[in-house]
């Protein structure tokens, strides 16, 4: 598959008061054309401070320090303010997880719909008027017409998201990054939303970078996952595999910490146990060690290497378990799918 | 139209025929305008064990919060009845409902809301006792240590501000002030939707050793119906005011009978790629309706894959079908 993003080494700070906090450490990733790649973690773990940072929204006192963005040959962190305000909106997109503070409550949809078409595209202001309606149609808002000169709080939370949605695709980007789109949504809104990027994604042939905590929703909509831990990738592969033969203890755990909707019988939950790492001090070694169950005196020590975990090497993970002299753990199957 | 308990055990708690209606500012400036109301708990009964865990799931407003704060009396109902252990909570003098609302506590759901940041840790826990003169001096103190090791917290932590701890530990501290005036009854107001997966499990985990040790019945409030299922001995299952259906939590997830239901549940993804592939979504159209003018009838019929003419003439009654599954539903 082609890769439409390549992200390469990329290094986040936030410089508070306190030192430095190291919100994303060293992370390498691609997105092909067409694919859907989640990241999931949980607060903290710097996935979202990622996708700020592809599109150069860090506020301050946050700095990007390294790295590359590559999207479409262009190093979008090399880029000019100006030619930067051209790659979005019109390249990559960004769905925000609030619908409810990320749309101006004074405003009418379609004076924000028009907006965000004529702040990226120059046309008159009919045929924006027309494109937010067409916009507000693919994501199946009824009435659209009627829709544009309504304000946001006229709109159910449901509905919000969906003009959200409208605007990020409005001026046809090749990425949408949606940040936790259906975490504020109920359960049969959630379906109702995953569904609609399901079907837009195949209809238009964008990627989609997909933020979430939430597994059920990562199982059902992308191809690949990016597992983040405390900064970093601890592993990434194709979902059946990361759902299947999670290589790295904490995968597992977040695997094993939810109950499974369909369980036939009661299983007691396996918590992770502590608290994810303050970032300001990091954990030397595996900043996993603390809480891992398997951790050895290696893990303390020395940072683990991204290893394939099989033949064609879409399968990675960062854990010393993986290593040859490593002792053998109890229902962990290691490397190659049975 | 109640909801019997599980299994053989003593009934504990028994809600009949519970209405919270809240007055709203009518629509326009006009003085003759009429009051209306939000329907938010409209005639909603069951009946908890002793012991038992009853989950009460249902999407935002649909009234799950306001039933477990009015059967707290937290808030004065606008009819029916609680019976507690006997008692008629309602009909209680203020002195002998402080005596019993000592057996019944409550967890919330936002950690960080839910603590005074002016107290001590070892002040917050210690409320409950000083209110109820359960103990002072060094037996209030020992309590207090006591109670912080129960919920895996330690006595250091007693001399602390609440913004020193994590959110899974706040969540411990609330659970340690509900425990402090030795409750046979905890409202679980969505305790753990605002906490990290890793770490609500361990909150879950530490609510059944506890139900385990010390024979607490829970109501457990929440919109994860994963989980509700995973602690409940059974589910309830609310749409606008008024519960649909009412099973073993299994045996919902088995053969859920009330389209709602069905649609819930099969709205939850599921973790597991291969899984999520087959399965068939029912998307349900729409929003759910205001509950201040409920549509008439079965409150569900507007968005009801299945709905009859008779679903908008009269509202369904929960009736048994077997096995302790009760449903209010006119066609399935």
């Amino acid at each position: 598959m082609e890769n439409l993003l390549r992200v390469r080494d990329l290094k986040t700070s936030f410089f508070t008061y306190a030192g430095e906090v190291r919100a994303v450490d060293g992370v390498s990733f691609e997105v092909a054309v067409g694919e859907a790649v989640a990241i999931v973690g949980e607060s903290g773990c710097g996935k979202s401070v990622t996708a700020m940072s592809l599109l150069r929204l860090i506020p301050e006192p946050g700095k990007v320090l390294a790295g590359s963005v590559e999207l479409g040959g262009r190093d979008l962190l090399r880029l000019k303010e100006r030619e930067m305000r051209h790659v979005r909106g019109n390249d990559i997109s960004m769905v925000f997880q609030d619908p409810m503070t990320s749309l101006n409550p004074v405003l009418t949809i379609g004076t924000q719909l028009a907006e965000a078409i004529r702040q990226h595209q120059k046309v008159e202001k009919d045929k924006a008027r027309a494109r937010a309606i067409e916009t507000l149609e693919m994501v199946k808002i009824p009435s659209p017409d009627k829709r544009l000169a309504q304000y946001p709080h006229q709109l159910s939370g449901g509905m919000r998201q969906r003009v959200m949605m409208a605007m990020a695709l409005s001026c046809h980007p090749r990425l949408v990054i949606a940040d936790e789109p259906t975490t504020s949504l109920d359960v049969t809104i959630q379906a109702q939303i995953i569904e609609l990027l399901k079907e837009i994604k195949k209809a238009t042939g964008m990627s989609i970078i997909l933020i979430t905590h939430n597994l059920g929703v990562v199982a059902g909509l992308a191809t690949r996952v990016i597992v983040m831990y405390a900064g970093k990738i601890v592993e990434y592969g194709p979902v059946k595999e990361i759902y299947q033969i999670p290589q790295h203890p904490y995968t597992w755990g977040l695997l094993k910490s939810v109950p499974r909707l369909d369980a036939a019988e009661k299983r007691r939950l396996v918590p992770i146990y502590g608290q994810p790492p303050d970032l300001l001090k990091p954990p030397a070694g595996c900043r996993f060690h603390p809480r891992c169950d398997h951790a050895m005196k290696v893990c303390r020590e020395k940072e683990a290497p991204f290893v394939p975990v099989n033949g064609n090497g879409e399968h990675r993970v960062a854990c010393w378990l993986q290593h040859p002299a490593a002792p053998a753990v109890a229902g962990f199957k290691k490397g190659v799918p049975a | 139209m109640s909801v019997g308990g599980g299994g053989n055990g003593e009934i504990l708690v028994r809600v009949e025929n519970l209405k919270k209606w809240f007055p709203v500012a009518a629509a326009g400036l006009s003085f003759a305008a009429k009051r209306e109301w939000v329907q938010a708990v409209d005639d909603v009964s069951f009946e908890i064990a002793k012991g038992e865990t009853l989950g009460l799931v249902g999407e935002s407003g649909c009234g799950k919060t306001t039933v477990g704060r009015t059967v707290a009396r937290l808030y004065e109902p606008t009819a029916g009845k609680v019976v507690f252990d006997g008692q008629s909570i309602y009909e209680l003098p203020a002195e002998e409902m402080r005596q019993v609302r000592r057996k019944i506590q409550m967890i919330f759901q936002d950690p960080y809301a839910s603590l005074n940041p002016r107290m001590t840790v070892g002040d917050i826990v210690g409320e409950p006792i000083d209110i109820n003169r359960l103990a002072t001096g060094e037996a209030r103190k020992n309590r207090i240590f006591e109670l912080l090791e129960t919920v895996g917290l330690n006595r250091e932590h007693a001399s602390r501000f609440p913004h020193e701890f994590s959110g899974g530990q706040r969540q411990r501290i609330g659970l340690a002030r509900s425990l402090a005036a030795d409750p046979s009854f905890i409202i679980c107001d969505e305790p753990i939707s605002a906490l990290d997966v890793s770490i609500q499990a361990q909150v879950v985990n530490m609510l059944q050793d506890l139900q385990e040790k010390m024979g607490l019945t829970y109501l457990f409030i929440a919109h994860d119906l994963a989980m509700v299922k995973h602690i409940s001995n059974r589910v309830a299952v609310m749409y606008l005011g008024k519960i649909v259906e009412v099973a073993d939590g299994y045996e919902l997830y088995a053969h859920p009978v009330h389209p709602y239901t069905t649609a819930l549940l099969s709205a939850i993804p599921i973790p597991d790629p291969g899984v999520e592939e087959e399965r068939r979504r029912i998307i349900l159209e729409g929003d759910v309706p205001s509950p201040i003018n409920p549509p008439s009838g079965c409150h569900f019929r507007t968005r009801c894959r299945l709905a009859q003419p008779v679903c908008s003439e009269k509202e369904p009654e929960l009736v048994d079908r077997g096995a302790g599954q009760k449903v209010a539903c006119w066609v399935t």
